[in-house]
């Protein structure tokens, strides 16, 4: 009597399993070894493709259409979009804004983010309330921040300049949020204000992770405090911070809500940035593919900036 | 074996402690590392100390000065808002201004829209943040990796970019102006960093546990549901908070999806009292107040494990 084999089972042969079978009964095999984590990651893939991939996609097509916001009919014009673009000078000011816009908030952010970080990380008691007090911006809602902050600018019933008023610094009001040149500062400050906490954050958990003995060697060396700061401190959070840096870069450079409720675009586009560019073109004009089109080139961008991204956070992975 | 005869004939001379024979003061031994803890140094490290916490305590206030003085600004009386007084503080605190809220516009309808949508987007991004970590972290099935790295890459994608075309889309659907196209907007935005951080935080999980069920028998699903989840609860908080605040704090769709006043959300609805009722601070504060106020209860009751699950998750270093 032949011995009962499993169809499953092998059977002597060296080759991997999935190759032994006959190839209709590959697929099946392969279902039926992987269908339980795939259909568990499919409600996420779903959503992905169907929000995210396909309006992406849908969107780089629609540059390449003339397609008003609403209208069901469209015409493909091919690249002209991106022609008028590139002799539209509201774009290239767009462009420049975006980049000053960035560099402002990677700054402020970080900068602010690794003073507080290197200040929490000398106290030990309160520590964890003194944090979450810091991360408080963070919870805010962009609106509500925009508010408070449209509040303070106020030329008349606000707080700064009355403030300054009265203590006879200025006797005009500075328009915050009026003038072309101290209207991006004046807006950035908000989106500072938001995402400092995230630096913090990254960058205290950092800076417990530097090996105490480092310090302890420096100071045998004879190193005083700048010195162990230049020599143990930053090489020791070097990876973080480029990973940071490289996180809100991106973040700051897709930020939409602080510019367009504080000034809209800004006195003559001085504030005009390529995501506010793109949703005005699109639903204050009505001119969606005209709006498609720029943001495909903040998409481009923003594809540069993550390949760094994806290059630094990769290397470091592996070295661990 | 005898004694020697020194250590019998040498006893301690009069009145040394043992320990102290060849030390020049008369202070018990101490180590290397407490020579600093003299009276000196300790009074230096606790100026130290004080000044840190001074130079905390201020820029705290600085920083927070937006947030209290918001709130502060919602209680105080219509006559004080119109004389500016360095103090933001109310002379005579009143919450008419509250009231006015509710009285102008529909911002109980706001707030009930915003609590229904944030609230289905929290568990459907848990439920498939879940799901997905779970998949990506415990499994080998070819794609995973190019999966995770999908997910991280995704996680980037702005929401200004994808507004025309969605906008567009959900048009076609009929979705705009309902409450399904920022649900579903929302969930997937909060999907990539939970699904990252439910997948690092499983990880992490001892793989004993699931050993030992899956020995004594234990169903896949039965694994998932009944022992990995129990034991992942900072996680699912972690989750939980993060999808709650993006929800409910999100802007951008809120304001373009939504066209009607009974489907708006908050943060819409005090886009619109911001643009038309721009000068009475009082009103719009307390709206804010208002507006915020949930967002601040989940994050100051769940941050803990928010912060565990940001510092371990995203920035690895």
């Amino acid at each position: 009597m032949a011995k009962k084999i499993h169809p499953l089972d092998l059977t002597g042969s060296t080759k991997p399993r999935s190759l032994q079978l006959p190839r209709t009964f590959r697929l099946r095999h392969f279902i039926h070894k992987h269908w339980y984590p795939y259909l568990l990651v499919l409600p996420t893939m779903l959503l992905f493709l169907g929000i995210m991939i396909y309006p992406l996609v849908y969107g780089i097509l629609l540059s390449l259409e003339d397609k008003g916001l609403l209208s069901s009919k469209s015409t493909f014009i091919g690249l002209d979009n991106y022609a008028r673009l590139l002799r539209d000078a509201v774009f290239w000011k767009a462009i420049g804004n975006s980049f000053i816009w960035t560099g402002i908030g990677v700054v402020g952010t970080i900068g602010l983010g690794l003073v507080l970080a290197l200040l929490l990380n000398r106290i030990l008691f309160g520590r964890s309330l003194i944090r979450t007090l810091f991360m408080l911006p963070w919870a805010m809602p962009t609106i509500v921040t925009s508010i408070v902050f449209t509040w303070l600018y106020d030329p008349t019933f606000g707080y700064i300049n009355p403030y300054l008023r009265q203590m006879d610094f200025i006797s005009e009001p500075i328009l915050f949020l009026a003038k072309p040149n101290l209207a991006l500062f004046a807006a950035a400050a908000p989106m500072i204000w938001k995402f400092y906490p995230f630096a913090m954050l990254a960058l205290l958990a950092a800076l417990q992770a530097v090996n105490q003995e480092l310090y302890e060697a420096a100071t045998v060396d004879g190193a005083n405090r700048w010195q162990a700061f230049i020599h143990v401190t930053l090489p020791g959070i070097r990876p973080t911070l480029t990973i940071l840096v490289l996180l809100e870069c991106i973040w700051i450079f897709n930020q939409f809500d602080f510019v367009y409720i504080l000034t809209r675009g800004g006195p003559a586009h001085s504030t005009e940035l390529l995501s506010t560019y793109s949703y005005m073109s699109a639903f204050d004009e009505f001119r969606a593919s005209y709006g498609a089109a720029i943001a495909t080139v903040q998409f481009v961008l923003l594809f540069v900036f993550s390949l760094f991204y994806f290059r630094f956070s990769g290397s470091y992975e592996e070295e661990r | 074996m005898k004694l020697s005869k020194e250590s019998t004939q040498n006893p301690l001379p009069e009145g040394r402690r043992a320990g102290t024979l060849n030390r020049h003061s008369k202070r018990p031994a101490e180590s290397l590392s407490t020579y600093r803890v003299d009276s000196g140094w300790r009074i230096r490290r606790m100026l130290t100390s004080v000044l840190l916490y001074a130079v905390l305590t201020v820029l705290l206030l600085v920083l927070l000065f937006p947030v209290m003085a918001a709130i502060s600004i919602a209680f105080k009386p219509q006559t004080e808002l119109l004389v500016f007084s360095i103090n933001p503080l109310p002379h005579e605190p009143t919450i008419k201004n509250f009231a006015a809220v509710f009285a102008t516009g529909n911002f109980a309808g706001y707030l009930f829209n915003s609590v229904l949508i944030s609230l289905t987007v929290t568990l459907l991004s848990i439920i498939f943040a879940t799901f997905g970590g779970y998949s990506l972290a415990r499994f080998r099935y070819p794609g995973r990796r190019t999966l995770a790295r999908l997910i991280l890459f995704v996680y980037m994608f702005p929401a200004s970019v994808l507004v025309v075309p969605l906008f567009i889309i959900l048009y076609q659907l009929g979705l705009i102006d309902t409450h399904y196209g920022l649900i579903l907007s929302y969930t997937t935005f909060a999907l990539p960093f939970s699904v990252w951080m439910l997948k690092g935080f499983f990880e992490s999980l001892p793989r004993e546990i699931e050993d030992a069920a899956k020995v004594d028998g234990c169903s896949r699903t039965r694994l998932l549901t009944q022992i990995v989840i129990p034991l992942s609860g900072p996680g699912i908080a972690a989750v939980g908070a993060f999808a709650f605040v993006l929800a409910w704090s999100e802007y951008l769709f809120a304001i373009t999806f939504i066209n009607s006043d009974s489907n708006r959300t908050v943060a819409a609805g005090l886009q619109l009292y911001k643009s038309q009722l721009g000068i009475d601070f009082g009103l719009l504060m307390a709206a804010s107040v208002v507006g915020m106020a949930p967002v601040v209860i989940v994050f100051v009751l769940l941050q803990k494990y928010l912060v565990a699950g940001l510092t371990a998750g995203s920035v690895k270093g």
